[in-house]
């Protein structure tokens, strides 16, 4: 096989950026179509593809053939604004971790490493604990998110502390932040004195898409959509990023804000994301190192691949988190690791040494 | 273009000029990555002012100095998955616009600045992969692919083998020939001699001198800025200032302890001796040396003080009166195994003022006595201290000899 893929993958490289842009992109595009219609015809209710198909196209105005009223309630209400939060989420993720690698030049690096996740955590498990999650709607989503964007100030803060950035500090009070919210969490769940309360804190934790409504899709669109293109913008900077912080300067980029802007884009859509699902695993980190091994370090390639390879990603899981043990469902967060990691290991070990030249 | 900066640089003031090919040299820490990172923008300067092509550089954005001015780096540690073209083309990004990409114009130019670096060969291959030479060369060429009129290069040579060294620096002095204005922080002091047009010593953070090559390199400047003790001739060659160290060990340059020693030689017979003392920081003297006499090359390399004499000429009585002079100070005088005429006899008469001598003989003096038994006489009568068969017993008798000086002086 590597006597096939090979030459392709150099072409690939080889050719134009946009080249490559319009042919990755609309590859994967294609496949999330696909698994988005796979996804809307399973489930509880069976509903024939091609049906499926009929209410889409009715949706854009075209009378394709049958379908029942019923299949597209349960299209059109329940299972297409879960795809789309889905593929929102993947969407943040996967350049929020692209992003994060980049400019930490750092493999390891995820959309958590700001402490976003922790933050978001804290912020809608403290909104459970309080019962503020019943008050209104949009509660939780909003409290996560707050927890999100001001554990990332407050790493960020940190980093900049004395006038001068360091990416040790940013990286360490990441860390810090991030354990000393956890420790905010744990110490909830052991003082919640619901049960209800208790099951739903961890449910969120693990990170779930279900009864995921247009509601949801509505809050997290603007700003995982806003956020992405900012950092698709600043993909070039990324690039000269990554060989250095003087480099980059020397060849024209203001170091100091575009990182600015790029962590705070990140938190954004990561923020957003964890808002509306909780804490999903692993997407930030495997999905850009895929696209990585496959394609190459451009961000200008890698951002937008990440973008649309995080949605299928989450899309598929969320798929399989729903249907794979019915009628009750798995967190999607579970899934996500559960097929991520084992694929993730397996393509590491293939390309060890292109891991190392990260 | 002009830069002053404060702190780790003092009162430094370089300028460089469109053609120009500028080294900077110094010791590790005297400020020469700082100046030329101050110099580039990249660090941000608590004082000073530097101007670009006339314009204030910080009333110009990072993008259009980008586009004037490139850095080269002594070192890029981080490269991750990109291939060399790849890097090279970022070069390009300062003159593209944001969601430009490269096409055919900017891979033809990339490919022209590999070409020129000689790293065309692994332009597709991973940076990280290369060595660091390899590495430095591209990027070098993503420098040239920057198409600058300001060049800065931070040792660029630091990770080359020396053909790639000289390769290099051709290729920037080529450059500054096309009209580039470049500077390179240089630590090979003979390389920046040969390939700069004008050379900066700093020394910590200020300016210890600037000039032609032969004008900033002197024995005296070397010793005291980089602390080391070396000789500066025109190489006999290429005629580009050269530079040898006198690789005394720590200590070994105190055995000698500005002592004066007194060689009588020629014919190539004492250059390596006159080396030995001079190393061993003996103050070093010789006898009249014909002009062309390989000997006299050597001590014109080493700096030793010497009367000079004509082309094969007999000596006359002013030198003679001079050279006896120099012996006569000298703590501890040698013979070393030069043959002897009727043009250069007197030598051995000077000889006779000598207080202590070691005589150099590794067979008898009667070979080398070309004046039918007069110099043998003249031998005969000197009575030396010591006879040496080696370079080594001859330093240890000098040492010794040198030594007593010292006790019957005190």
């Amino acid at each position: 096989m590597g006597t096939v893929a090979q030459p392709i993958g150099q072409w690939f490289r080889q050719s134009r950026v946009t080249t490559q842009l319009a042919l990755g992109v609309s590859a994967l595009a294609v496949l999330l179509a696909g698994v988005a219609l796979l996804s809307m015809s399973l489930g509880p209710v069976e509903i024939p593809p091609s049906h499926v198909w009929h209410v889409v196209l009715h949706r854009l105005g075209f009378d394709a053939g049958p379908f029942t009223g019923v299949e597209q309630q349960v299209i059109e209400q329940i299972r297409l604004p879960r795809i789309v939060v889905g593929a929102l989420v993947g969407m943040g993720l996967g350049v929020a971790g692209a992003a994060m690698q980049g400019l930490f030049r750092n493999p390891m690096a995820d959309p958590g490493i700001i402490g976003v996740s922790a933050g978001g955590a804290a912020g809608a498990v403290l909104a459970i604990a309080l019962g503020v999650n019943t008050a209104f709607f949009l509660a939780l989503p909003l409290f996560a998110f707050a927890g999100a964007m001001g554990a990332m100030f407050l790493v960020y803060g940190i980093s900049l502390a004395g006038g001068r950035f360091s990416m040790a500090a940013l990286l360490l009070a990441g860390v810090a932040v991030s354990s000393f919210l956890g420790a905010v969490v744990s110490a909830v769940i052991v003082i919640v004195p619901r049960n209800d309360a208790l099951r739903e804190i961890i449910f969120w934790l693990a990170g779930g898409l279900d009864s995921r409504s247009w509601e949801h899709a509505r809050l997290a669109a603007p700003l995982v959509l806003g956020g992405v293109a900012v950092i698709v913008a600043l993909t070039r900077e990324l690039n000269l990023l990554m060989l250095g912080d003087d480099e980059a300067r020397s060849l024209g980029v203001r170091v100091g804000v575009v990182r600015a802007v790029i962590i705070t884009a990140a938190a954004l859509v990561t923020g957003a994301g964890v808002a509306v699902s909780g804490t999903i695993a692993f997407v930030g980190l495997v999905v850009p190192h895929m696209v990585r091994l496959a394609f190459g370090p451009d961000h200008r390639v890698l951002v937008p691949m990440s973008a649309v390879g995080g949605a299928l990603f989450v899309v598929a899981a969320d798929t399989v988190a729903r249907t794979v043990v019915q009628p009750t469902e798995l967190p999607v967060g579970i899934i996500t690791a559960f097929m991520g990691a084992p694929f993730f290991i397996v393509l590491l070990l293939k390309n060890k040494r292109r891991a190392d030249t990260f | 273009m002009q830069a002053d900066a404060a702190r780790i640089l003092d009162g430094v003031s370089v300028s460089v000029g469109a053609g120009e090919f500028l080294g900077l040299i110094g010791p590790n820490g005297a400020g020469k990555s700082t100046l030329l990172r101050a110099m580039s923008g990249v660090l941000r300067r608590r004082a000073g002012t530097v101007t670009l092509e006339g314009r204030d550089l910080d009333a110009m954005g990072p993008g259009e100095v980008a586009r004037v001015l490139a850095l080269a780096p002594q070192l890029a540690p981080y490269t991750y998955g990109f291939t060399a073209l790849e890097v090279v083309m970022m070069g390009r990004y300062p003159h593209m616009g944001r969601f430009q990409v490269e096409g055919a114009a900017e891979r033809r130019i990339a490919e022209e600045a590999l070409e020129r670096t000689e790293a065309a060969r692994f332009a597709h291959r991973e940076v990280a992969t290369l060595s660091g030479g390899e590495r430095q060369r591209v990027f070098l060429a993503r420098a040239l692919a920057q198409a600058p009129r300001v060049l800065l290069l931070d040792e660029p040579t630091s990770n080359l083998d020396i053909q790639h060294q000289m390769r290099a620096l051709a290729l920037v002095r080529e450059l500054a020939r096309e009209g580039i204005a470049a500077i390179a922080a240089i630590h090979d002091l003979t390389l920046a001699a040969r390939y700069c047009d004008r050379l900066v010593l700093l020394h910590e953070g200020r300016v210890a001198a600037e000039g032609a090559p032969r004008e900033v390199l002197t024995p005296e400047r070397i010793e005291r800025v980089f602390g080391v003790r070396a000789v500066v001739y025109p190489d006999p060659l290429t005629g580009s200032l050269t530079l040898s160290l006198l690789d005394a060990s720590p200590g070994e340059a105190a055995v000698g302890s500005q002592r004066r020693v007194h060689v009588v030689c020629g014919g190539g017979r004492g250059a390596r001796l006159l080396y030995e003392l001079k190393r061993a920081g003996y103050v070093v003297t010789a006898g009249v040396l014909g002009a062309g006499d390989t000997d006299r090359s050597a001590a014109d390399i080493l700096g030793v003080e010497y009367v000079a004499g004509e082309v094969f000429g007999e000596i006359d009585q002013a030198a003679h009166a001079r050279h006896m002079a120099l012996a006569r100070q000298a703590d501890a005088a040698v013979l070393c195994e030069t043959p002897f005429g009727h043009n250069n006899i007197l030598n051995l008469v000077a000889l006779s003022a000598a207080r202590r001598l070691v005589s150099v003989e590794s067979g008898p003096f009667s070979r080398r006595d070309f004046s039918r038994g007069e110099a043998q006489s003249l031998f005969d009568a000197l009575r030396p201290a010591a006879r040496c068969k080696t370079l080594e017993e001859t330093l240890a008798a000098v040492h010794a000899l040198a030594e007593a000086a010292r006790g019957g002086a005190e």
